[in-house]
């Protein structure tokens, strides 16, 4: 049996926030981490990669340890996740933006989903530390739409590439402005991390300039505070009759026997899905529906963004993937007028190539023919629209009847639209088909309304609010009636963050938690 | 025989059960037979690639990619596999030798000493494999040119996958591809000219603005 002060599971970007946090005030941590060790900088998996075009196995778990199931219409959520040190995070596009302050009040101001137990004005400090904490390049000057914030960027903005830049005037022309993307992306040397040199390849980036939570991780250990555990599975975590969590058990992936670790304070923070499996795994005599279940509410609220993809053509090239990052983007539709008969929406110009056509690139018979065949890939421009979602009864979190190598269930999602999603969806059109004219694009095609991608971001699935009935966590993101079990991550969050990424509202919650944990706990 | 009522159920159950069996020993088949005519790298010792071979694998990669290319990063990438990789330095060497041998029959000469065009013909068998539909050339592949298979799904596709990566790029228009160092400044400027220029090896190498 092994021992720490706090002990927390996952090592994404939440859970190493707290644990470089947590160490940094003196304390012991143990975090452990079902996947593998990942190493940062990411020199070697830039390399395998990008040069050697290799996947290296070692990366990835095996499906008796990794898998999901599924029903509904989306199957991609375990595809999107990543079980290795750092979590999803290693491979991000590090958008950092804030939720503006009518997203914490859905309820009160629109009539759909819930309102956060949180205000803006509560997590702006925190949004202001989390922005330092991972090197957030930004400016809100060209960006109208942007919150009231009390300090500035830690770092200056990526300016709007060439294209973008010509796009921003025809879209001024129609009313519409597009302007730079706060992201975690050094624009010059912060600290001992170097600046972004362009490389491209950000999903893998060599040298820490995009932000990887694998930063902070290895410094909360080579404080000597913390310990990373890989490779173990946390399996449940008990707590006695009054809710406090009192053991964790855990097992080594390879390994028969089952161990148990003490800590005064536990932190789930391994995503929305995994996060609630847990709970519900966690099922004993005291808490007969899983840990914090008494609601049933563990495993509901799931949401995803909706992102949709629409391809622009235009005749003249406009040489996407020029810059690694994205530059050009649009918050002037994330509180519109109709907002509660439909979502709000963030459009983005994407950094990405077309890859339809590298499908067929490979059957040409010689590069000559590749580059024909891809003749046309610098004409086109890809446009992200990116919708918030609501939870839904048909949107949700289960255990599945399929089970890992340990004899446990696994996690089974189920989702469909509703309709609000497809009024959402009929809104981006809007949206689109205004992009494409004011751009002059000669071809323009949008994804089918299922056809959506989640960009990753799964929320809700352990919701906070004020009331437990409704809600499995409060505020600070400790299960209702515990004293020191939590469950971080945007998996608390009601509903999406709006249509805007929610790591840094994660990650500025995680800190608010800290200071939380700090005060009435440590 | 009598056909009688006992008899037809006999017939009836002697039939669905040997169809049974013969069903799922032919779907076991499909998958051994599948299995077996679409080869797997073997495994074999990592080691240093010779310097002969490296120049034959140039060669192709030359031939395959018919526009002009920086041949550093498939260089990189041949060496890497082979020794880092199991089963890649085998089959490097294997493929220089099919090379070889193929240009000899045709020509007289090794690979590196035939033409362009005979050089073509020659790696052109990968690509009959690649667009190969139907059992019939699954078949035919697998029985008689399984060498060729692996040549092509563990060679000629990394050459393509790389050369699309990277060269392709150039060729479309850009300065760089992403995976090399680019700079801040470029991205926010038009697009500029490339030239072209020699390095130490004779092949052509370019020069990047940053």
């Amino acid at each position: 049996m092994s021992e720490s002060t706090v002990a927390i599971v996952g090592t994404g970007i939440i859970g190493t926030t707290f644990a470089y946090l947590l160490s940094k005030k003196g304390y012991d941590v143990v975090i452990f981490e079902k996947g593998p060790e990942y190493p940062y900088p990411h020199v070697s998996q830039h390399k395998e990669k990008i040069r050697y075009l290799y996947d290296n196995p070692a990366y990835r778990l095996p499906k008796d340890l990794k898998n999901l199931t599924y029903s509904g219409i989306y199957s991609r959520a375990d595809r999107e996740r990543e079980m290795v040190v750092g979590g999803m995070a290693i491979r991000w596009e590090a958008i950092t933006l804030r939720m503006t302050p009518n997203d914490f009040r859905t309820r009160s101001l629109y009539g759909y989903g819930e309102n956060w137990p949180l205000t803006y004005s509560d997590l702006e400090p925190y949004y202001c530390t989390a922005e330092e904490l991972m090197g957030v390049s930004g400016k809100d000057s060209d960006n109208p739409f942007a919150p009231e914030r009390s300090k500035p960027y830690p770092l200056p903005s990526f300016e709007l590439g060439y294209y973008d830049k010509i796009f921003a005037e025809m879209l001024r022309e129609h009313g519409i402005v597009l302007h730079t993307t706060p992201q975690a992306r050094t624009r010059v040397p912060y600290g001992d991390r170097s600046a972004c040199v362009n490389i491209g390849t950000c999903f893998v980036c060599p040298i820490g300039a995009r932000y990887s939570p694998n930063y902070h991780l290895q410094k909360a250990v080579q404080s000597g505070l913390c310990k990373v555990l890989t490779n173990v599975t946390v399996k449940r975590i008990i707590t006695d009759k009054s809710l406090e969590a009192k053991t964790l058990v855990y097992q080594h992936n390879d390994s028969r026997v089952e161990k148990e670790h003490h800590a005064k304070v536990f932190i789930v923070a391994n995503g929305a899905i995994e996060s609630a499996r847990l709970l519900l795994l966690s099922a004993d005599e005291r808490n007969p529906n899983g840990i914090g279940n008494e609601s049933g509410n563990v495993g509901k609220n799931l949401t995803f963004h909706h992102m949709w993809g629409g391809n622009l053509k235009y005749k003249e090239p406009v040489y996407p993937g020029r810059f690694g990052g994205l530059t050009g983007q649009s918050h002037q539709f994330l509180d519109p007028p109709d907002r509660g008969k439909h979502g709000g929406i963030k459009v983005e110009f994407s950094s990405n190539v077309l890859a339809y056509r590298r499908k067929g690139s490979i059957e040409q018979r010689k590069g000559s023919e590749i580059v024909e065949y891809m003749r046309l890939m610098p004409h086109w421009r890809r446009i992200h629209l990116t919708a918030e979602s609501i939870p839904d009864p048909k949107k949700y979190v289960k255990l599945s009847d399929k089970k890992d190598r340990f004899g446990d269930l696994f996690a089974h999602v189920h989702y469909e639209s509703s309709d609000f999603d497809y009024e959402s969806y009929r809104f981006c059109t809007d949206i689109f088909k205004k992009f494409a004219f004011a751009t002059k694009a000669t071809e323009a095609k949008l994804g089918e309304v299922d056809d959506f991608d989640s960009a990753s971001h799964h929320m809700g699935a352990c919701c906070m609010g004020n009331d437990k009935r409704k809600s499995v966590v409060d505020q600070f993101s400790k299960i209702h009636d515990s004293s020191n079990l939590f469950v971080a991550g945007s998996g608390n969050f009601p509903g999406t963050s709006g249509a805007i990424n929610p790591t840094l509202t994660a990650v500025a919650m995680a800190i608010r938690i800290v200071d939380y944990i700090l005060d009435q706990l440590l | 025989m009598r056909v009688t009522r006992r008899n037809l159920i006999k017939i009836l159950a002697v039939t669905i059960g040997g169809a049974a069996i013969g069903f799922t020993i032919l779907k076991w088949q499909k998958k051994v037979i599948k299995r077996w005519l679409m080869p797997n790298l073997k495994d074999g010792p990592t080691d240093t690639l010779e310097d002969g071979i490296l120049q034959i694998l140039l060669t192709a990669t030359e031939t395959i990619a018919d526009v002009p290319i920086d041949t550093l990063h498939y260089e990189n990438l041949f060496r890497w596999r082979s020794e880092n990789l199991r089963g890649y330095n085998n089959l490097y060497n294997k493929f220089a030798r099919a090379l070889n041998s193929s240009a000899k029959r045709l020509t007289g000469k090794d690979f590196i000493g035939a033409d362009r065009e005979t050089q073509l013909r020659i790696l052109d068998k990968t690509y009959q494999i690649r667009m190969s539909t139907g059992k019939l050339n699954l078949v035919r592949y697998g029985i008689f040119e399984r060498d060729w298979i692996l040549f092509d799904r563990y060679i000629i596709r990394d050459i393509l996958r790389l050369f699309i990566r990277t060269d392709a790029w150039i060729m479309l228009g850009y300065e760089s591809w992403p995976g090399k160092v680019r700079g801040l400044r470029r991205y926010r400027v038009a697009p500029g000219k490339i030239k072209l220029k020699s390095n130490s090896l004779g092949r052509q190498r370019r020069s990047y603005y940053v």
